[in-house]
C-alpha cells in the first residue's frame, strides 16, 4: 500500500499545518474502508493498478486539499468586471501613444532617408519599452485590485454610489472622441508623408529607385490630398460635435465614394511611365513598367470588390445608426 | 440548441441544484451518529450520490460552524471520526427544513401556475 501512503504525504504538503494529521487521518480511513469493501466483492487482495485506479477517481493530491482549504481569490468576482476594464483602459493609454511614436518615427524616418542622412528609427527600442511598460502597468493594476480585494474600501466603493451620479445615456449615434482623435492623428500622419514624398513629381524615389509617372499623377495627387483634408475635417467636427448627423454621414460615405474612384482610377491609369535603377537597362526598365501596369490593370475588378465591400460595410453600419438614434425616450422628454 | 448541449447544461444545472441540498441531506442524516464512510454509503442507497472529495471538507465545514460535533473512536479494531448532529444543529435543520417545505410548496406553486397559467389568467380576468 506504498502508493496510498505516498497519496496521503503529498496530500498532506498542500494542507494547513493544524489540520493536516487529523484530515489525512481520516482521509487514510475512508480509503482503507473502501478498499476493504472493493476486497471482500472480489474475494481477494486488490492489486496495485486496482488502487492506482481508485486513487485517480478520488483526484489529483491538490484537488483534493482544495476541497477543505479556505475559498481564495486574488481578485474577487465583485471588482473583477472593474479590474478587467481598468486593464483595458491602461493597455489603450500604453498602446496609443506607442503607436503614435511608431507612426511619427516611420514618417520621420522616410523624410531623413530622403535627405541621405544616416540614422534609422529606434523600432526595437520602442517595442521593448512597450513591452516592459506595458507589463509593469498590469502588475501595478493587479496589485493595487488585489490589495483592494483585501481591504474594507472594497464594500465601500462597491455600496457608496448614488444613481444621480450614473452617466447619462448615450445616445446611439454618439461618436466616441476618443476614436475622432485617433483618426486626426492618423490623417496628420498621412498628410505629412503624401506632402513630403509625393509632391515632387520630378524626385519620386524611393531608395535607389526613380519612377516617372504620368502628368494624372498630379490629379491623382490633389484629389487625395484633398480627400485627406477633408476626411480631417470631418473627424475635427466629430471631436467638436460627438454625434452623427445625416449630413455628416452623407459627407462621410460620399468622401468614401470619391476616395475609391480614384483608388480604382490608379488601376488602371497606367500612371507609370518609367523606371530606373542603378544597374537598370532600357529594355528591362520597359518591360518592369509594362508588367506593372498589365497587373494593376489586372487587379482592377479586385479593387472595385473590395471598395464595393468597405462601402457597403459602412453603408450598413450608418443605416443601423441612423434606425437606433430615432425619437428621445419618453423619460428623456419629461426631463 | 444541439443535444449534447442541452445534454451538458442539464447536467450542470442538476449539480447547481443538489448542491444546494447537500447540507441538508447530510444534517439529516447525521440524526443519528455516523462515520465519513458510512455517511456517504447511506446517503448514496438514498439516492444522494455525494463524492469525498465534496463530503469531508463539507463535514468540516459544518463542525466548524458547530452544527455538527465529532469525535475519534475505535469501530471494528480502528480508529475513526463519528460525527453527529449538534443542539445546535437540531436547530437549524429543523428551521431548514421548514425553509425547504416552503420552497417546495412555492416551487409547486410557480410550476404548476405555469403550466395552467393562461387558463388561470383568463379566470382571473373574468
Amino acid at each position: 500500500m506504498d502508493l496510498i501512503e505516498r497519496y496521503l504525504q503529498a496530500v498532506k504538503f498542500w494542507l494547513p499545518k493544524n489540520q493536516q494529521d487529523d484530515i489525512t487521518a481520516e482521509l487514510s480511513e475512508d480509503l482503507r474502508a473502501q478498499i476493504e469493501e472493493r476486497e471482500s466483492k472480489l474475494g481477494r487482495k486488490l492489486n496495485e493498478m486496482e488502487v492506482e485506479s481508485l486513487l485517480r477517481q478520488r483526484g489529483s493530491p491538490i484537488m483534493v486539499a482544495n476541497g477543505y482549504l479556505p475559498q481564495r481569490q486574488l481578485i474577487g468576482p465583485l471588482l473583477f468586471p472593474i479590474y478587467t476594464f481598468v486593464l483595458k483602459v491602461v493597455t489603450l493609454c500604453i498602446l496609443i501613444p506607442a503607436v503614435v511614436g511608431w507612426i511619427a518615427a516611420i514618417v520621420s524616418f522616410t523624410l531623413r532617408n530622403a535627405t541621405n542622412a544616416a540614422w534609422s528609427p529606434p523600432f526595437a527600442a520602442i517595442a521593448g519599452h512597450l513591452w516592459t511598460g506595458w507589463f509593469s502597468a498590469l502588475g501595478v493594476v493587479t496589485l493595487v485590485f488585489a490589495i483592494l480585494e483585501r481591504s474594507p474600501a472594497k464594500t465601500q466603493i462597491l455600496e457608496t454610489w448614488n444613481p444621480r451620479k450614473l452617466p447619462p445615456l448615450r445616445p446611439a449615434n454618439a461618436i466616441p472622441r476618443s476614436g475622432s482623435a485617433i483618426e486626426i492623428a492618423v490623417y496628420l500622419c498621412v498628410l505629412t508623408w503624401w506632402i513630403g514624398n509625393m509632391a515632387s513629381l520630378a524626385n519620386l524615389r524611393v531608395g535607389n529607385v526613380h519612377f516617372v509617372l504620368a502628368p494624372g499623377w498630379t490629379l491623382f495627387y490633389w484629389s487625395i490630398l484633398l480627400i485627406t483634408l477633408a476626411g480631417a475635417a470631418i473627424s475635427l467636427a466629430n471631436l467638436l460635435r460627438p454625434w452623427w448627423t445625416a449630413p455628416r454621414i452623407a459627407a462621410r460615405l460620399g468622401l468614401d465614394v470619391v476616395g475609391s474612384v480614384f483608388f480604382c482610377w490608379l488601376f488602371k491609369a497606367n500612371l507609370l511611365v518609367g523606371i530606373w535603377w542603378p544597374s537598370a537597362t532600357p529594355d528591362k526598365a520597359a518591360f518592369v513598367v509594362a508588367q506593372v501596369n498589365v497587373w494593376l490593370a489586372r487587379s482592377f475588378p479586385y479593387a472595385i470588390l473590395i471598395c464595393l465591400i468597405i462601402a457597403g460595410i459602412n453603408a450598413w453600419r450608418f443605416v443601423r445608426i441612423l434606425r437606433k438614434s430615432g425619437p428621445p425616450p419618453l423619460h428623456a422628454a419629461v426631463v | 440548441m444541439s443535444p449534447e448541449t442541452q445534454s451538458s447544461t442539464l447536467e450542470n444545472l442538476k449539480l447547481e441544484l443538489r448542491r444546494g441540498c447537500l447540507v441538508l441531506a447530510v444534517l439529516g442524516a447525521l440524526r443519528s451518529e455516523r462515520y465519513g464512510y458510512t455517511l456517504r454509503k447511506d446517503l448514496a442507497d438514498q439516492g444522494m450520490v455525494i463524492d469525498e472529495g465534496t463530503l469531508y471538507p463539507l463535514l468540516r465545514r459544518l463542525e466548524s460552524q458547530n452544527l455538527l460535533s465529532s469525535e475519534w473512536r475505535e469501530h471494528e479494531k480502528r480508529n475513526k471520526r463519528f460525527y453527529r448532529l449538534s443542539p445546535e444543529g437540531k436547530q437549524i435543520l429543523k428551521q431548514l427544513l421548514a425553509e425547504w417545505d416552503s420552497l417546495d410548496a412555492s416551487l409547486r406553486a410557480v410550476t404548476t401556475e405555469h403550466a395552467h397559467g393562461p387558463h388561470r389568467t383568463l379566470s382571473a380576468g373574468r
